[in-house]
């Protein structure tokens, strides 16, 4: 395999992540309240990352006064839109968008699905998630969100989740480098670095606004297996190369 | 290879064991285990113990091992690593289908990137779905359905509507029935008579049918997550066995006529204990200890389970 992310893009990561969230430092309402952080120049609740990405020019973010959030998630994952959909920038604290497809159309987004990410990628950094768990030298790779407008994604996603910006996917992490891992190849269970992907899951469950995570309980071999009743092992066996996480409609499901 | 620790033993009920070997000769269930380190599939003999190595995966890695429902073949798939340069995909991993005798010597190739696939129609045929791999999603973009004849090496492309993900065997009216997605005039759950050639929708919400047809399970991983069980017919839904005797593993036996549901539960030992419930009689028709041998398969959809004491228990389908 040939793999081109290099040690120097990892230590620079490492290093920012330090600096920016000290450990046991994080909770749910860390990146969304009114003050200014690191992160977030103007503490609007959208990152600078976030408002400088180009590919959100449209929304006419400006990182020194508050925006407003008009991101939607309409109808509901598996039949519904996104409305004024914010794109996840490639990479962030802790963080990389590996690519699917053509480069900033499937990571599109509502801005709680970006911050739940962008969070969940700091906390994984700084190894601010649990006591006992210690991030892995290597950053969470996110996959698969939403298409920019929503709505059906075939034939990628024939189960036809994955429609109004509340869903993301994430790989299982290697301990060798950044790239994917399929467990249900057996030779491939060697390169599974199952405490930093437990500790990455717990960043995710330290937010509020996940409702779900969808794994492999089987292929994961937590031990002790998650107690927690967000956490669903997926009885079709489709989760054995990433885990699936689903945040709550950040606007209500009435609409 | 060998493993000479393993002690082969053979139930028919374990509620109502009889002599060991008499049953094994009489049922005789080919077995296969897969050692997943080694990529070397040997088969098990049900009596004796002795495992016999017969086949080596010929490329990166193995996976799917399925012995026919008839004995005779054995199918697998291999296939040929990606090349990932962390963050994008340069060269998308490939299966191919490979089909084996008992005795290891490959009875057919199929170069096609094999995604899905179930011993099917019958005979001796294979059911495929073929793709290209994709992370995410239900890992793979679905490109054709096939029907592969292993002994004369021919391929049939079934005519079936797009972006089908799932695919099971139902012996009961000769169909094999699809997963698709549930788009606007479309069943979730598709129907291919196979004698006809015909495709049509269904009211169903899963594939998991028993092996009579009665029933089916069902569980959606965008809802709850839970199973859950109908009665095919009426596609309403029956109450599951009492949770105190376990959570759903699937059915116990895919062929044959006995509806027997799968249910598992942890020991406090650290094993796992494993009940076969009747659906139809609404009891408990076989219990035993161990764990199912990852990768293992055998015909006639017996169980292979190892034991407590690391012998191996083949239990085969209870013939009525």
């Amino acid at each position: 395999m040939i793999r081109t992310i290099t040690l120097r893009e990892l230590l620079v990561l490492t290093a920012a992540a330090s600096f920016s969230l000290a450990p046991g430092t994080c909770g749910p309402g860390d990146i969304v309240d009114d003050a200014p952080t690191p992160w977030d120049t103007d503490g609007d609740g959208i990152s600078d990352s976030v408002e400088t990405n180009t590919k959100n020019d449209f929304h006419g973010f400006n990182i020194n006064f508050p925006d407003s959030n008009r991101s939607r998630a309409l109808g509901v994952y598996n039949g519904g839109l996104l409305d004024w959909g914010i794109n996840l920038p490639d990479t962030g604290m802790g963080y990389y968008h590996y690519l699917n497809d053509p480069k900033d159309t499937d990571d599109w987004g509502t801005l709680a699905l970006i911050n739940t990410i962008e969070q969940a990628g700091r906390q994984y950094a700084a190894q601010a998630c649990s006591d006992s768990a210690s991030a892995g030298a290597i950053p969470m790779q996110s996959g698969d969100m939403s298409l920019r407008p929503g709505g059906p994604w075939l034939p990628d996603h024939p189960g036809l989740s994955h429609q109004n910006g509340t869903e993301v996917d994430a790989r299982y992490l290697r301990n060798d480098a950044i790239g994917g891992l399929d467990l249900s190849i057996p030779a491939n269970r060697t390169f599974y670095d199952r405490a930093a992907t437990r500790h990455l899951i717990e960043c995710f469950l330290s937010d509020v606004t996940v409702i779900k995570v969808l794994y492999d309980s089987i292929d994961t071999e937590f031990d002790p297996p998650f107690p927690d009743s967000v956490m669903d092992h997926d009885e079709n066996r489709r989760h054995r190369d990433h885990f699936h996480v689903r945040i709550a409609d950040p606007d209500g499901g009435n609409n | 290879m060998r493993i000479s620790l393993l002690i082969v033993s053979v139930l028919v009920h374990s509620v109502a064991p009889g002599p060991l070997q008499a049953q094994a000769q009489q049922d005789s269930p080919v077995v296969m285990r897969w050692d997943e380190l080694q990529s070397i599939i040997s088969v098990v003999d049900p009596v004796t113990g002795t495992a016999r190595e017969v086949y080596r995966v010929q490329r990166d890695y193995g996976r799917d091992l399925k012995v026919a429902p008839s004995g005779r073949l054995a199918a697998l798939l291999e296939g040929t690593s990606g090349i990932d340069e962390g963050l994008r995909w340069i060269r998308l991993p490939r299966n191919r289908l490979v089909v084996i005798t008992a005795e290891g010597r490959v009875v057919a190739e199929f170069e096609e990137d094999v995604r899905e696939y179930v011993w099917c129609c019958g005979g001796d045929l294979i059911a495929a779905i073929t793709g290209s791999y994709r992370e995410g999603g239900v890992g793979f973009t679905t490109d054709r359905v096939l029907l592969l004849n292993p002994e004369t090496k021919s391929i049939t492309e079934l005519d079936t509507p797009e972006y089908l993900y799932g695919v099971r065997w139902a012996a009961f009216d000769s169909s094999l029935y699809f997963m698709g997605p549930p788009l606007p005039g479309q069943s979730k759950v598709l129907r291919y008579h196979v004698p006809s050639g015909t495709v049509s929708g269904t009211p169903y919400r899963d594939i998991r049918f028993s092996p009579s047809g009665r029933y089916y399970l069902h569980s959606d991983s965008d809802g709850d997550g839970d199973w859950h069980l109908y009665e095919r017919e009426s596609n309403r839904e029956i109450s599951l066995p009492n949770r105190s005797l376990g959570g759903v593993v699937g059915w116990a036996f895919p062929h044959g006529n006995q509806d027997g549901l799968l249910l598992h539960r942890h020991l406090p030992s650290g094993g796992m204990h494993y009940t076969v419930f009747d659906v139809s009689r609404r009891t408990t028709v076989n219990q035993f200890d161990g764990h199912l041998v990852r990768g293992s398969s055998a015909s006639h959809g017996a169980l292979v389970v190892q034991r407590p004491d690391s012998t191996v228990l083949v239990i085969p389908r209870p013939e009525r």
